[in-house]
């Protein structure tokens, strides 16, 4: 069952949530060596991918209008505040909506995936 | 077994998001570049810099001079701050006589202290020498005038022609000495990069007789002039490629002659030239010597640390270096 997040006050409903953390490690490899050498260059902050639907134009819009913009997510664990990296959207085409009963059953669905920074 | 992760470090300072740093330093050079990119800095054109690269317990000095060039870009948004050694002052110090006819001159004046006055022109005091043996310039009621020229040009026309050298320590310290790019004897290296040890990232080696010259001749003041010559195995019998060095600065036979000798010792062999890349280390430095071993390009042996490039960015630390022997 989703759960309904917030992102910048608009509702998704979440199906699909993961964090990465990559830090940036150059790799060496001598001529006849066994052993790698790595050097650290830096760890950058959590990368987290959001995936879930969106209803109704107007919270999509409101969604896309936070790209490259610091906002506050809001999960069913407390709040972050975010960078938006990337917002991709999917239409989903079904005949009704019972998702949102604040919108009309015609309302579109978007299948949204976000990709936030801390 | 896997080895940690060394952490890169630096101290630049005054500049912001450091992305990378470029150091090249070389034998031949007249100066030490370095090349720091970064997102922003609050540096101004002949601002003082000196920091260190390296890793976080190991680390160290690489590079002391003037911020000579900022360029910004867009859409990248990284600022580029070109740096030069202190030598640059005397590339920059022009030496241009109020009155044309008492331009800058010396006479009856050693070698090293012929360079130390010029290099006082472009205010550059620090300064220390270790020549093999004493030469005067300015003899016999001439004397050795420069003007027109930078000092950096006047400098080197006296200690070339000696086939001295003279370059800046990363302390900002101008030395003149009379070390040559090849083995003379007693040298004892600083580094070992062989294939036991695993050190050698790249590594490619070639040998060439193109800069080889087996005769020098000199032409110095009012005709004075002398040459040297011997037959070279690395070419045909009786073919001499010449060098020559003219100079009015040369003011006597004796001296003539003892230029040309001088010279020929230092060009008449092979080049034989090593570049290899290695894991960064700030200790590599031009001047300096390494023992060398490999097995696939049989290139065993000590040889002189040429030129030395410090990359210093998200790839890591290398240093990319050419060896001659």
């Amino acid at each position: 069952m989703a759960s309904i997040w917030k992102l910048n006050g608009v509702d998704i409903y979440v199906d699909a949530y993961s964090e990465a953390k990559q830090p940036q490690i150059a790799e060496l490899n001598p001529i006849n060596s066994t052993d790698g050498i790595f050097h650290w260059i830096f760890t950058p902050d959590k990368t987290l991918e959001v995936g879930g639907l969106v209803i109704g134009d107007t919270n999509l819009i409101l969604i896309q209008n936070t790209a490259a913009s610091v906002v506050v997510l809001t999960t069913d664990l407390g709040t972050k505040t975010v960078l938006v990296k990337d917002i991709k959207a999917d239409r989903q085409l079904v005949s009704c909506q019972l998702i949102d009963l604040l919108q009309p059953q015609t309302a579109p669905v978007y299948k949204v995936t976000i990709t936030l920074r801390l | 077994m896997v080895a940690t992760p060394k952490q890169l470090y630096h101290n630049i300072s005054n500049c912001t998001g450091v992305l990378g740093a470029r150091i090249l330093e070389a034998y031949n050079a007249s100066m030490a570049q370095a090349m720091i990119t970064c997102y922003d800095t609050s540096l101004e054109l002949g601002d003082a810099i000196s920091f260190n690269i390296g890793y976080v317990g190991d680390n160290g000095k690489i590079f002391q001079g003037f911020v000579r060039n900022i360029e910004k870009n867009l859409p990248s948004a990284n600022t580029v701050v070109t740096c030069e050694s202190e030598i640059s002052k005397a590339i920059d110090y022009y030496m241009a006589a109020d009155d044309p006819e008492h331009p800058f001159e010396r006479s009856e004046i050693l070698t090293e202290d012929l360079v130390e006055d010029i290099l006082n022109e472009a205010q550059i005091t620090s300064y220390t020498h270790n020549v093999p043996l004493s030469v005067t310039w300015g003899t016999h009621g001439t004397s050795v005038k420069f003007n027109l020229t930078t000092a950096w040009q006047a400098a080197k026309s006296i200690v070339d022609a000696l086939a001295w050298h003279l370059y800046c320590d990363r302390n900002g310290q101008v030395h003149l000495t009379g070390q040559h790019p090849y083995a003379e004897g007693g040298e004892v290296a600083s580094f070992t990069w062989d294939d036991a040890a695993h050190k050698t990232l790249m590594i490619n080696y070639g040998k060439s007789a193109e800069e080889l010259r087996n005769r020098v001749v000199v032409y110095g003041y009012n005709n004075i002039n002398a040459s040297a010559s011997v037959a070279s195995p690395y070419l045909p019998p009786g073919f001499y490629k010449t060098a020559v060095i003219a100079t009015p600065i040369v003011t006597n036979h004796g001296q003539a002659q003892q230029i040309a000798n001088l010279n020929l010792a230092r060009f008449n062999r092979l080049t034989e030239s090593l570049g290899l890349t290695v894991e960064g280390d700030y200790r590599i430095t031009p001047r300096l010597w390494a023992t060398i071993v490999n097995s696939y390009l049989v290139v065993n042996g000590l040889w002189f640390i040429y030129q030395v490039e410090h990359l210093f960015d998200s790839s890591g630390y290398l240093c990319n270096i050419t060896c001659t022997r």
